[in-house]
C-alpha cells in the first residue's frame, strides 16, 4: 500500500514467471514513507479525478488554456495537459507561451505562422525568440486576459460550493474541492505576480 | 471445487521463494478493533478473522489491515525487514513506510503471482460464451477499450460472492469503501470544479455508469442481489480504476499489498 510521490522510493518489476518486486530507487533513511509513482506529478487533476487526492507537493499544474480546437500544429508546438505548464513560483512553461503565439498569429499574421511553425521545427530558437519579443504585447495580454478570466470562474465555483458546505452530509467531498480550488487559485495568483506584478 | 482451488494456492504460497528472504514472516493475529488513535504501526498488531461472511461495504465500515497482513504473508508474500503499515488518520488512510536505512535497490516487497489479481487471468476464467449478452452493452456505449478493467470488475463481484470462502477476501476486507474521487463525487460537486478537472469527472464517472451498472445485470453468473446493487459495482469499480497498473505485456494487474495506499481526504 504504496502513496504516490513525485520522487517515489519504489520502482516495481515481474519475473518471466509473474512474481511482483519492489525495490527501492535510492537510499531511503528510517522513518521515512515508501511511495510510488501513480502518474504524471504534473498533471495534479488526473491524479484528483482519479485517485481522490490533492497532491500539493507537485511543482506545476496545467494552465487551463483550452482551445475550442487544437490542431496538429498546436500539438506539435507541446499543447498538452502535462506540458502547457504554471509552476507554483510564478513561471510559466515555453509551450505556453508558443500556443499563445500561435493563436495570435494564426488569426493576424499568416506569414508569421508558418515562420513560427518552421522555426519550430528546425529548432531556429532565435527566430522564434525574436517572433516572441515581437508579439509580446499581444500574447502578455492574452495570458492576462486568461488569468482574469479563469480566477474570476474559479471565485464563483468556490462560493457555489461554499454556499452548500452546511449540506456536508449530501456532498462530504466539497472541502477537497475547495481546497483544489484553492491549491490552483495560489498558482494562478503567483503567475500573475511574476509576470505583471500584482 | 471451491475448497480445492484454495488449497492449490496455498500449495502454491509454499512453493513460492524470494531471491531476497528465504523464509516467509507470518503473523499470528487477534481480532481487530477499528483504530482510534493515530499513527499506528499495523504490523504489530493481531487479529483474527472476521465472523462476517460478506464483506460489509458501508462507506464507514473498518479497514481489517493486519488480517490482509496475515493473510498475505501466509500466501507467500515477503517483506524486508523494517517494512510496515501505518496511519495518520485512526486507519482511514493506511500506507507503507521503512523503520530501518534501506540502500538503493534494497528489494522491500515480493508477491508471488497466485495472489495478483490480472485481467488476462479474469477474461481466461470469466470471458465465457454466454457473456454476449453483456459484453454487447459494453460495446453499445463505445466502452471496448474498457474490457480489461470491465473483467477485472467481474472477478471482484464474483469473489465477493464467495464471501470468506474467497482467497482474496481478506485483501477486499482491508480496502477502502470510502473515495473522495471523480467517480464518487455528487453531480452538484462537478459544478463546483473548474474546467479541466469537470472534464476529467465526467470521464471517470461515465466509465462507471456504463460499466457499472448496466452490463453487469446481463452477466449470467452473478446473484441478483450482486447485479442490482449500485453500491457493490461501484465498491469494485473504484478498486479496479485506482489499484490497477498496465504491465510491458498490456496485461492489468492489481497487487495486493503493494498496491496504491490513495489518501482519501475526509
Amino acid at each position: 500500500m504504496f502513496n504516490h510521490g513525485a520522487y517515489p522510493e519504489v520502482e516495481s518489476s515481474y519475473d518471466e514467471e509473474g512474481n511482483y518486486y519492489a525495490y527501492t530507487t535510492y537510499d531511503v533513511p528510517a522513518g521515512s514513507p515508501l511511495r510510488m509513482s501513480y502518474g504524471d506529478p504534473t498533471n495534479p487533476s488526473f491524479l484528483f479525478a482519479r485517485y481522490g487526492f490533492l497532491d500539493e507537493s507537485t511543482e506545476a499544474t496545467f494552465c487551463k488554456i483550452i482551445p475550442e480546437h487544437i490542431n496538429k500544429d498546436m500539438e506539435e508546438l507541446g499543447y498538452a495537459h502535462n506540458r502547457m505548464l504554471f509552476y507554483k513560483d510564478g513561471n510559466v512553461s515555453e509551450e505556453v507561451w508558443d500556443i499563445l503565439l500561435f493563436q495570435h498569429v494564426s488569426s493576424t499574421k499568416i506569414g508569421d505562422k508558418r515562420a513560427l511553425m518552421e522555426a519550430h521545427r528546425s529548432g531556429d530558437y532565435a527566430t522564434k525568440q525574436m517572433l516572441h519579443e515581437k508579439y509580446y504585447e499581444n500574447t502578455s495580454a492574452m495570458l492576462l486576459e486568461h488569468l482574469e478570466s479563469f480566477l474570476e470562474q474559479l471565485e464563483k465555483l468556490s462560493s457555489k460550493a461554499g454556499e452548500r458546505q452546511r449540506d456536508l452530509g449530501d456532498h462530504p467531498r466539497l472541502p477537497l474541492i475547495l481546497a483544489h480550488n484553492e491549491f490552483v487559485k495560489q498558482t494562478f495568483l503567483a503567475v500573475r505576480m511574476q509576470n505583471f506584478g500584482y | 471445487m471451491k475448497f480445492i482451488l484454495l488449497l492449490s494456492i496455498l500449495d502454491a504460497a509454499a512453493a513460492f521463494t524470494s531471491p531476497f528472504r528465504p523464509t516467509t514472516t507470518i503473523i499470528t493475529t487477534t481480532k481487530q478493533q477499528h483504530p482510534n488513535h493515530d499513527h499506528r504501526l499495523y504490523s504489530t498488531y493481531d487479529t483474527d478473522y472476521s465472523e462476517t461472511t460478506l464483506i460489509d461495504i458501508d462507506e464507514e465500515a473498518p479497514r481489517d489491515i493486519p488480517s490482509m497482513e496475515a493473510w498475505s504473508y501466509e500466501m507467500g508474500a515477503q517483506r524486508t525487514d523494517g517494512f510496515a503499515l501505518t496511519t495518520d488518520d485512526g486507519g482511514y488512510n493506511v500506507y507503507a513506510m521503512t523503520n530501518v536505512d534501506l540502500p538503493t535497490g534494497s528489494p522491500i516487497l515480493t508477491i508471488p503471482e497466485h495472489m495478483i489479481l490480472s485481467s488476462n487471468k479474469a477474461m481466461a476464467e470469466l470471458r465465457t460464451s454466454d457473456m454476449s449478452e453483456a459484453e454487447k452493452i459494453v460495446k453499445s456505449v463505445n466502452a471496448e477499450s474498457e474490457f480489461r478493467h470491465y473483467y477485472l470488475m467481474l472477478k471482484l463481484l464474483v469473489e465477493y460472492e464467495k464471501g470468506m470462502e474467497s482467497p482474496w477476501y481478506q485483501w477486499m476486507n482491508s480496502l477502502p469503501r470510502y473515495y473522495t474521487n471523480a467517480a464518487s463525487m455528487t453531480p452538484f460537486c462537478c459544478l463546483c470544479l473548474p474546467s479541466l478537472m469537470r472534464k476529467l469527472t465526467v470521464q471517470e464517472r461515465g466509465y462507471l455508469q456504463r460499466l457499472g451498472v448496466s452490463s453487469i445485470k446481463m452477466v449470467p453468473y452473478l446473484n441478483e442481489d450482486t447485479k442490482y446493487d449500485v453500491d457493490l459495482c461501484t465498491w469494485v469499480y473504484q478498486i479496479v480504476y485506482t489499484r490497477s497498473f498496465e504491465t510491458a505485456d498490456g496485461d492489468l494487474k492489481i497487487v495486493p499489498l503493494a498496491d496504491v495506499s490513495v489518501m482519501h481526504v475526509r
